[in-house]
């Protein structure tokens, strides 16, 4: 087991081959280890490393380093410990996301060589938040309201629609109720000054799937559970501290992959598992915005679910090495066997 | 799980199979070269060899033959781990005491499997 630590925190990561960096960040469910076929795969070209985020595996857990850019500053930390100027990035759900914010961060932009990213959250759920205060027409604070732009409904799968409820609202009931009934009467926006900060949520359909149901559960769901993989899955998942989930994904209230997608520089190849059951299945407005960006190339995997680096090992090796050989993104062959299918 | 030792002196061929069985459970100990595997078999006393068969200064066999000749360690299976299109070496390792091959190149799944098949029949693991 190799590990550093970070500001006093032990963080587990293990590495092998050696050639140009890439860094493997994992999803919700899982750690490292999952990774392991993918580094035996590359190590003869390749110094692979995987890390565990804070929360997950065998690195520290305490719950004040679980938010998102915590975990975007341990990359940068780790990249800097490693000795590592600029990288080639995988990651996959949480470390998508991850990755993602990492390649848009203005101080580490430029250490992102290219980067894959399987299974982002390509919700786009990060809505522009307008604060106001309503008062009546007698100058008494009536409600505190939160408008959010619309937000594309977000599409659950068969078989998340199948299951215990995930409610993917856009306001919570209650709020826009106060708000239809006082938008009704005449209302006057108060002095700045006395605006009240307001603290709301608005629809964050990651953070639901986290919250109402247990990992283990999500894990049978994410991939096949007759498979010896899964088992390994589930042993690494017990070890994550639920809060490092939960935190994490509270963050896609504010950020959206989608976007930070859009709004990276470096080369980029999306990967989506065809039977994704985990994470709602994004609009196809979506995906054909990030088809249009440059250097970009979306790859859809047939017969895979979320996890397509262990469901179909020899494809995904197979094509994250074409990308990573590529001289330029957009000159990617795009095989017929992982080619861009209309949903 | 077992302890095993791997004689290898190219070094990415011994980070990945070491990688490959300390992910697979197993407690690795590395050597560059047959004579290095010698000098360390009777101190580490592993559960198996796995053994390349053209190293610098001692070769596979030649590791393989000294080690058959020492008492406390005769009888740890060894392994050797040879190339494909070197099969004709097959017969002359398995002269020297070796316990079966494995050919190179081989998928980290096998690798895991067959040593798990080997432990199992020398009643390890």
């Amino acid at each position: 087991m190799s590990a550093i630590t970070i500001e006093d925190e032990l963080v587990h990561y293990e590495v092998l081959g050696r050639g140009k960096p890439i860094i493997l960040i994992h999803s919700w469910l899982g750690s490292w280890r999952y990774w392991v076929p993918t580094m035996q795969q590359l190590a003869m070209k390749y110094r692979c490393y995987a890390l565990d985020l804070w929360g997950f595996g065998d690195s520290g857990k305490d719950p004040t380093r679980y938010a998102l850019d915590k975990q975007v500053e341990l990359l940068e930390k780790f990249m800097d410990r490693m000795g590592i100027p600029k990288v080639v990035l995988v990651g996959h759900g949480l470390g998508a996301s991850i990755a993602a914010q990492f390649a848009i961060k203005p101080t580490t932009a430029a250490k992102v060589h290219r980067m894959m990213l399987i299974a982002p959250p390509l919700v786009d759920a990060a809505p522009t938040l307008t604060k106001m205060a309503l008062t009546t027409n007698t100058g008494t604070p009536a409600i505190t309201a939160v408008m959010t732009t619309p937000e594309p409904p977000v599409r659950l799968t068969d078989s998340q629609a199948k299951m215990p409820p995930v409610t993917v609202t856009t306001l919570p009931e209650t709020v826009s109720a106060k708000v239809e009934e006082k938008t009704a009467s005449t209302v006057t926006a108060p002095p700045a000054a006395e605006k009240p900060q307001v603290a709301l949520q608005p629809a964050n359909a990651i953070k639901h799937i986290f919250e109402e149901h247990p990992l283990e559960e999500l894990l049978s769901r994410a991939t096949d559970p007759a498979t010896a993989d899964y088992e390994k899955l589930k042993a690494e998942t017990a070890k994550t501290d639920k809060q490092a989930v939960h935190t994490s994904a509270e963050a896609f209230s504010r950020i959206s992959t989608f976007r930070d997608i859009l709004t990276a520089t470096a080369p980029l190849c999306a990967v989506l598992g065809e039977n994704d059951s985990l994470l709602p299945k994004p609009e196809e407005t979506l995906l054909q915005q990030l088809d249009e960006r440059p250097s970009l190339k979306l790859v859809v995997m047939g017969n895979t679910q979320h996890f397509p680096m262990l469901e179909d090992k020899a494809q995904f090796v197979r094509l994250l090495k074409d990308f990573l050989e590529a001289p330029d993104i957009s000159t990617l062959e795009m095989k017929e066997e992982w080619r861009r299918r209309k949903r | 799980m077992a302890k095993i030792l791997i004689a290898e002196d190219e070094p990415d061929i011994r980070d990945l199979v070491e990688f490959t069985l300390k992910y697979a459970g197993h407690q690795v100990v590395t050597a560059i070269n047959g004579a290095v595997a010698v000098e360390i078999v009777p101190k580490e006393m592993p559960d198996l060899i796995l053994m390349d068969v053209r190293m610098p200064k001692m070769t596979g066999y030649e590791a393989c033959r000294a080690l058959k000749g020492i008492e406390s360690v005769a009888h740890i299976p060894v392994v050797f781990l040879s190339a494909k299109g070197q099969e004709s070496e097959i017969e002359e390792g398995l002269g020297a005491g070796a316990y079966e091959y494995i050919l190179k190149p081989f998928a980290p799944d096998q690798l895991i499997r067959r040593v798990q098949e080997i432990l199992v029949q020398h009643g390890i693991g």
